[in-house]
């Protein structure tokens, strides 16, 4: 069940319904079955894989509590904590070691066969392995107890607004949410119907729009010239945002209607003055996730410089590779460990000789700053959306072509993918909504309280214009546009 | 939560409806323009079904039904009726089945020769539109799982009956006239002498391979309901396969005898010849990996009905 299906539309009104309707003691039941029933909707078969890392790591971190030496407690955690990665492994790195594995070994002439598994990736698999890893862990560090309820624990893995692509939520601020008695509130409905609406904008007027130009050029390299790789490479930076942020926000807003408050995914990334600052915007849960259970693990940046590149870089890598089993995510975290290391030692020169700028040069740098980041970071997508790794190389090989006559290349490029006339000017109208959206939030505020405090006749036509323009782009899109959420491959 | 609040919530999506219903009802003013063309043939054929007194063999399928059977020949070596009850197999198995539903008569003998498209289930919610234009009959027999598909198609469909509209004007023929014109027989196929035209000898962008995803659950569970249901009436259910261009198939013989022996499997309905045959020489094929020639069709209605005597002996 999609968040952008009629299904949805339908699944959460009721939830929300009988939610505020039963009894404070029978909610937990009635979110875990309708939790169990939107992950089920994908594939029954998979309840069998979410409950059996919902048991172990429940049992582990009870265990942990319990344990009276601190070798016991160590051997639990190990139990939670591998059980948890073996299935994360098995799913969703399994094929991609042996494929590589095979490929080592038939370079160097050993006659091996295909040895790779007919297994699907489940949805959701990473995220909440992640919640259920940090629970265990976070237990044996004593920043939180152990949740006696099952139910409610079962809860935590599985609560739909964020089971199957995040926020990846913490147990330390989520399970205590479950037990609290939640009151139906106005506001946090209002609210929440915004961020659901805002969510929806996001996701169908942008992120499945620019998608059919985004698929036109990444699947047809050899038809397309290398400013169309431009416009598609930067149509693919604001479809992935709006794919991600919007699915974010629809999670945070259902979850509101509910009472819960789950944590922000996404601050206006693209506002973002350097590859550090991008990351702290960018997918904050995950962002936070790796900051607090690999890189200070590791040793932080509180260690030898060389051990803090180390730490920097090797997070990196590893984030990479939690998006998935390929070479490009491996490359695409890669590339980021290898900016943020030279962002060690570039940004505090910079930033201390900025602040012996006038306030107008400083203005120029800033925007100087803001555009390197925004092109690193698309050149990084290339990596992310090409299909393959030498998809990925053959872009960044045929790029600089692009220079050579750039606005009659614009003009072809536009013709190529089929965005010309009013296609362009409805795409360049929801982007432009967008950034103003995303200026206003970073610069002034809460665009949702924002508009909340506006006269009534101003709020209603906002809300109207933006409930039309999804409308109507749900109702004209061309038929088969693949409306699925990028992050549920992950 | 004040009573004025849920009025304005009410009006506001009443407000938001007002647009797309404006566009709705003036796409359905304009006249039926594709009735009588090969997706809007259909409702000439489900008249056809409706119509035609006694039993009658109703072959169901895609496109590939009216370019690959001879009524005539049939009619004569079985003594009934035979109607080509396909028109394009993106109108999905399940809406044809609905379709004759309701017109059933004992001793009737259902011939379901699906494409692999209308296997694998893939529905064009804006041709489905398309066949049913402006005929509530039609509009009746689609199935409620595709409601939420074909709303989002109306707008695809619309643009086109509009530009069909601004291009011809109101049709000048009737829809029999208009049905007759683009080759169709009374019976439904098309018996306008064909040859081949394909330049390679087959369609380059219609390939074909089999995989798990081939056979949809769905259509599997709607084609044994439908026999179920059918046979309680005293009609006779049987499956056969539509021609495809061999040419255009990029799998191997393996896995053509694994989906073959899958669909046996599945499908609770008595097969009529080997799945395998299906894949026939280029040179049969007219406009498309479906569309057979008139010595391809004829081929395949001996073939038929040399199938259809051996599962009687």
């Amino acid at each position: 069940m999609l968040f952008n299906s009629w299904q949805y539309a339908i699944f959460l009104p009721v939830v929300v319904g009988l939610y505020f309707c039963l009894p404070h003691r029978f909610r937990w039941g009635l979110l875990l079955v309708a939790s169990y029933y939107f992950y089920m909707s994908w594939n029954p078969k998979l309840v069998f894989l979410i409950l059996f890392t919902t048991i172990t790591s429940y049992v582990a971190a009870r265990k942990i509590e319990q344990a009276q030496s601190e070798t016991k407690r160590k051997a639990w955690l190990g139990a939670g904590v591998g059980l948890s990665l073996v299935c994360l492994f098995f799913f969703k790195y399994f094929n991609f070691v042996s494929e590589n594995i095979t490929a080592f070994l038939r370079a160097i002439s050993l006659p091996v066969g295909d040895f790779t598994l007919k297994v699907m990736l489940p949805v959701g698999i990473s995220f909440y392995t992640f919640q259920t890893l940090s629970y265990v862990i976070d237990v044996y560090r004593g920043t939180m107890k152990a949740e006696r309820h099952f139910g409610i624990y079962a809860l935590y893995v599985s609560f739909f607004p964020q089971l199957v692509a995040g926020p990846i939520e913490r147990a330390v601020t989520l399970l205590p949410q479950f037990h609290e008695q939640h009151k139906m509130n106005v506001a946090d409905m209002s609210y929440g119907c915004h961020q659901i609406a805002w969510g929806l904008f996001k996701k169908v007027a942008v992120a499945d729009i620019a998608a059919i130009y985004v698929n036109r050029v990444y699947g047809d390299l050899n038809g397309c010239g290398p400013m169309a790789y431009v416009i598609a490479t930067l149509l693919f930076a604001f479809q992935i945002y709006c794919d991600f942020s919007g699915y974010s926000d629809i999670a945070l807003g259902s979850a509101r209607m509910l009472g819960f408050r789950l944590m922000q995914n996404f601050n206006c990334p693209y506002f973002a003055t350097s590859i550090k600052e991008f990351w702290r915007r960018w997918h904050i849960s995950l962002s936070t996730w790796f900051q607090d259970y690999v890189y200070i693990p590791l040793g932080g940046s509180r260690c030898t410089k060389a051990r803090h590149l180390r730490n920097l870089f090797v997070t990196f890598l590893v984030s990479g590779l939690w998006h998935g089993a390929k070479w490009n995510f491996i490359v695409w975290g890669g590339l980021y460990g290898v900016f943020s290391v030279a962002e060690v030692f570039i940004l505090p020169k910079l930033e201390r000789w900025q602040k012996g700028l006038s306030p107008a040069k400083k203005r120029v740098t800033v925007f100087v700053r803001w555009a390197i980041s925004f092109g690193l970071v698309c050149l990084c997508w290339v990596f992310f959306r090409a299909d393959s790794l030498s998809d990925a190389l053959l872009i960044l090989r045929r790029l600089p072509w692009a220079a050579s006559a750039p606005l009659q290349g614009i003009a072809v490029a536009l013709q190529t993918i089929g965005l010309t006339g009013a296609n362009l000017m409805v795409l360049l109208f929801t982007l432009g909504l967008l950034i103003v959206h995303d200026a206003v939030q970073r610069f002034v505020g809460d665009p949702i309280v924002l508009l909340q405090k506006q006269h009534g006749v101003v709020r209603w036509a906002v809300r109207y214009v933006i409930c039309m323009i999804v409308l109507l782009t749900v109702l004209t899109a061309p038929e088969g546009v693949a409306v699925e959420f990028i992050y549920f491959q992950f | 939560m004040k009573k004025s609040f849920f009025i304005k919530l009410i009006s506001f999506f009443l407000a938001l409806l007002i647009l797309p219903m404006g566009y709705f009802l003036a796409v359905q003013s304009l006249p039926a323009m594709l009735r009588g063309s090969l997706m809007g043939s259909i409702y000439v054929k489900q008249q056809l079904v409706e119509q035609t007194p006694g039993a009658r063999i109703i072959v169901i399928g895609g496109s590939s039904v009216p370019y690959s059977i001879e009524c005539e020949k049939v009619a004569q070596a079985a003594g009934m009726p035979c109607i080509a009850m396909g028109a394009t197999a993106y109108l999905g198995i399940e809406y044809y089945l609905n379709l004759v539903e309701d017109f059933l008569h004992e001793g009737d003998v259902v011939v379901l020769a699906p494409e692999f498209a209308m296997l694998k289930d893939s529905v064009s919610y804006s041709t489905t539109w398309m066949a049913v234009e402006n005929a509530p009959q039609l509009i009746k027999a689609i199935p409620l799982s595709y409601v939420p598909q074909m709303v989002k198609a109306y707008y695809t469909y619309g643009s086109k009956k509009i530009d069909l509209w601004r291009q011809k004007g109101t049709p000048t023929l009737t829809p029999e006239e208009e049905y007759t014109a683009a080759g169709f027989g009374p019976w439904g196929d098309i018996t306008l002498y064909r040859e081949p035209l394909l330049e390679s000898g087959y369609d380059k962008n219609n390939t074909l391979t089999l995989d798990e995803e081939s056979l949809s659950p769905k259509v599997v569970k709607n084609i044994n309901r439908f026999a179920e249901k059918a046979e309680k009436q005293g009609v006779t259910v049987l499956l056969t396969w539509a021609p495809f261009d061999s040419l255009a198939y990029q799998g191997s013989g393996e896995a053509l005898q694994e989906f073959a022996e899958h669909l046996y499997e599945e499908v609770h309905v008595p097969y009529v010849g080997d799945l395998q045959d299906c894949m026939l020489p280029a040179e049969l094929f007219y406009d498309s990996n479906n569309h057979l020639t008139s010595e391809g069709a004829q081929l395949r209605t001996q073939m038929l009905l040399r199938d259809l005597k051996a599962m009687h002996k």
